[in-house]
């Protein structure tokens, strides 16, 4: 009996120890989880889902989506900044979780930077500034918006999707650089505050390109500038902040990007950046990329790494200007 | 208005086979998420909307609306029968329908409700497809302060709905609003009552509190009663009595009234429809004193109001392209990337998809109640588990579905703390839902009442000036009279007969 037992035990350890083994030596062999730091619902969460899917099947194994939200991303980003860096647990980051929020937070328990390993960026998110046609029917450019502003100063009002989103920073930044009067009115995500926009309540909005796309073709919303650097595909004839409201060096756009662990062993990084990258510059992924608004981009780690410290800095700059703090 | 040859072409697009079977996966995928607490629709849509790239638009569309209306469905049988409600709409389908089952009657509440949803779900419907415009003008008509007396006609009702002392709903209310308070504060940013936890930050979860106030403290207090054999003494008729259904038809009308009007609000407007149907129930009937011991309409009402609302939110979407809440945010997004553009065109540009998808709601509905009905059956089987095994799966379901929410065991922790205050709440005699609807509204009311404050740079006078504030306001005023003044009247009369 005794004996029986331990012969079992022995080649359960046996077992035990040739899968150990196997991970090792073969990755992926179990479930890849892509953690998110927005709730479900949120740009991040569905662009992570389109992600996952051909992704396990390009590894042959399952990937997952699980939403950590809080703090601005700050909850995910401190569970992946922990986790153990054996290409299992990944993060999908945003500018905002790894370059906003460290000039937001007083201090975060993590650091962005040492604490990450960095897989590729995924894409680009620009701002787009809209008005309503019914509630302003006499702008149709951006200089007619300030024209109006600087005419009438404080009767204006721009709605954001939240203290600290990149939906308040492009909008303080604008106000800050031009000096025109127009009051930042937050609301609590992008429902209520695109009805705002609806109701006349606010006159004017950056808001991200996702779901704005829509309201902005069927003509409820009129664009005026994409707070890019360059105009995007999905609005081509779209001219940039820079140029329409004439505001030299003018950008405010948040990237989505995947983390690791930091220490994330090298051949499982590259083999994680070549499969990402090969299906983000797939041409149909490209499109649906395209159509939600989100440009499509990819690198090699060291680029996206290099991007995102540059990042840091640049919007230390803008939340400091702005004078945005959360604590 | 043409409208027979554009609904002729709506079922064109939604009896075709591949429609109705994705209609029916919806339906039914709905149903169990509605029935799991903590899975909600929102989850269960954005977990499959990879799978339906492969589908035609409109197919996917329609499966994906049916997981949302389906889960209204599906979030009254746990409700009703084990006192846990799954989402805020559930919580005063709690009060009377689990009474209901405690009385043996858990077969006819889940029949009233699921016969109520039927109706309403129907007739929101047909408004999307005849009065959808002008319904979604009147959600764009709403500002700051409008939405800021809506909250405080919400509270007031919230008096209503206890069924004992006045004095002990407001204080339960006050002690709503401030656990609303925690998390981050919207204007400035700042940390309230977080004491450091990063999970606290987005405040506390509702289905947290409400599967702690409800469905945790429910079992605390049954344990102690030993001699109960099971949760329910008697299984009764699993069919409504005439006397039940007599006073379920009207209850159901005024509730799919209110559930329309509200559900085109973004932000806050369904969220009150449940809870202003039951409160409305309550104040007209003859009998106030039956609600919270098992009345039909005190499920009836509340029922059909939450599915109309659910249905009737599709219209500031469909019509817009204005999301009224997250899930019809994601919804937008979805439609983008199928390359659907909804607002105000969408109806010349894409008649086969938007008449196709208003077509499949209907059938959508009435596939639910033909999953549904049948399910009574085996749902009040449940109720013949002996306790010893029901209680440890009710707290098993409620720490996974907490748990389910963020992977945060630390909410589940909090969950079973607020079980023990419900069960102290209770043992003294404290009602927990004017608690919950005060969680709710607080933060939506401290929000609104400084946007409107701050868009009309501290002038108090436009909640009266705005007509919607102002009639919101007068009809707060009135409720709260009706409220006291009996009250004040007695406490005259016994002064007279001293």
């Amino acid at each position: 009996m005794r004996k029986t037992a331990s012969m079992i035990l022995a080649a359960a350890v046996g077992l035990l120890l040739a899968g150990t083994a196997m991970a090792q030596e073969r990755w992926p062999s179990r479930t890849i989880t892509i953690v998110g730091g927005f709730p479900t619902g949120a740009g991040t969460d569905i662009y992570s889902r389109m992600l996952a899917e051909p992704l396990g099947k390009a590894l042959g194994v399952s990937v997952i989506v699980d939403n950590k939200s809080g703090a601005g991303g700050n909850v995910g980003s401190e569970f992946v900044a922990r986790a153990r860096p054996d290409g299992y647990t990944l993060y999908f980051g945003t500018a905002g979780t790894h370059a906003i929020n460290v000039a937001l937070y007083g201090k975060l328990p993590f650091d962005v930077i040492r604490n990450f390993t960095h897989v590729t960026i995924l894409g680009d998110v620009p701002n787009i500034m809209i008005v309503n046609p019914k509630v302003m029917p006499n702008v149709n450019s951006c200089a007619d918006l300030m024209k109006l502003a600087r005419e009438k100063p404080g009767q204006h009002r721009f709605a954001s999707t939240g203290n600290g989103a990149s939906t308040h920073l492009a909008g303080a930044a604008f106000t800050k650089m031009t000096g025109l009067d127009i009051e930042h009115i937050p609301y609590r995500g992008t429902p209520p505050a695109m009805n705002a926009m609806m109701s006349g309540e606010t006159q004017v909005m950056w808001h991200q390109s996702i779901t704005v796309m829509g309201p902005i073709q069927q003509g409820v919303f009129k664009p005026l500038a994409v707070t890019t650097r360059a105009p995007i595909a999905a609005l081509p004839d779209l001219p940039t902040v820079e140029k329409a409201c004439g505001i030299p060096g003018f950008e405010s756009t948040t990237w989505y990007g995947l983390f690791a662990p930091a220490n994330l062993p090298d051949p499982i990084l590259r083999r994680l950046n070549q499969e990402v990258v090969a299906i983000v510059s797939a041409p149909e992924f490209q499109k649906r990329l395209n159509d939600l608004g989100i440009t499509p981009m990819w690198s090699t780690p060291e680029e996206f790494r290099r991007r995102n410290e540059a990042d840091i800095e640049v919007w230390r700059k803008i939340v400091a200007d702005v004078g945005a703090k959360l604590d | 208005m043409d409208l027979f040859p554009d609904i002729a072409l709506g079922f064109g697009v939604a009896f075709t086979p591949v429609n109705l079977l994705f209609c029916f996966v919806g339906a039914l995928l709905g149903t169990l998420i509605g029935v799991l607490p903590g899975i909600g629709p929102l989850g269960a849509i954005a977990m499959l909307l990879p799978i339906t790239f492969q589908f035609a638009p409109v197919t996917a569309l329609i499966m994906l609306a049916g997981i949302y209306y389906g889960a209204q469905y599906g979030g009254s049988t746990t409700s009703i029968l084990v006192n846990l409600p799954g989402e805020t709409s559930s919580v005063v389908t709690c009060l009377d329908g689990h009474q209901m089952a405690r009385n043996g009657r858990g077969g006819a509440a889940l029949a009233i409700a699921a016969l109520g949803s039927f109706f309403a779900g129907s007739v929101a419907t047909l408004l999307i497809a005849v009065a959808s415009p002008p319904l979604a003008q009147l959600g764009t008509m709403f500002q700051a302060p409008d939405y800021f007396s809506l909250m405080v006609l919400g509270l007031v009702g919230a008096v209503v709905l206890a069924h004992g002392s006045v004095a002990k709903a407001v204080g339960m209310i006050l002690l709503g609003l401030l656990l609303g308070l925690v998390g981050t504060d919207l204007n400035t940013g700042r940390q309230r009552y977080t004491f450091g936890i990063p999970e606290l930050s987005d405040g506390i979860g509702f289905v947290t509190l409400a599967m702690g106030l409800f469905g945790v403290a429910q079992v605390l207090v049954n344990l102690e009663q030993h001699a109960m054999p099971r949760a329910t003494a008697i299984v009764g008729s699993l069919w409504p009595s005439r006397e039940e259904l007599r006073r379920s038809v009207p209850a159901t009308l005024r509730g799919t009234a209110i559930g329309s009007l509200l559900g085109v609000l973004p932000g806050g407007g369904a969220i009150l429809a449940s809870f202003a149907a039951y409160a409305l129930e309550k104040k007209v009937s003859r009998e106030p004193g039956r609600f919270g011991r098992g009345a039909a309409e005190g499920v009836a009402a509340p029922e059909s109001a939450n599915n109309a609302g659910a249905q009737t939110s599709f219209i500031p979407m469909l019509t817009l392209g204005i999301p009224s809440n997250a899930l019809m945010a994601l919804l937008v997004g979805a439609m983008s990337i199928f390359g659907v553009v909804p607002g105000p065109r969408i109806v010349e540009e894409q008649p086969q998809l938007f008449w196709g998808l208003v077509a499949s709601m209907w059938i959508g509905n009435a596939m639910l109640l033909v999953i549904n009905l049948p399910l009574i059956g085996l749902w009040v089987q449940l109720l013949r588990i002996p306790y010893r095994l029901l209680y440890p799966l009710i707290l098993l379901l409620c720490c996974i579905g907490v748990y389910a929410l963020n992977g945060s065991a630390l909410e589940v922790g909090l969950m079973i703390g607020f079980g023990l205050l419900g069960y102290a709440l209770l043992k003294l005699g404290f009602e927990p839902a004017p608690m919950l609807l005060g969680f709710v509204l607080g933060p939506l009311m401290e929000e609104n009442l400084r946007r409107a404050l701050a868009v009309s740079r501290g002038d108090a006078s436009v909640f009266f000036a705005r007509p919607i504030s102002a009639t919101l306001l007068a009809l707060s005023l009135l409720l709260l009279l009706a409220v006291l003044l009996p009250k004040v009247g007695r406490i005259r009369g016994d002064a007279f007969r001293e």
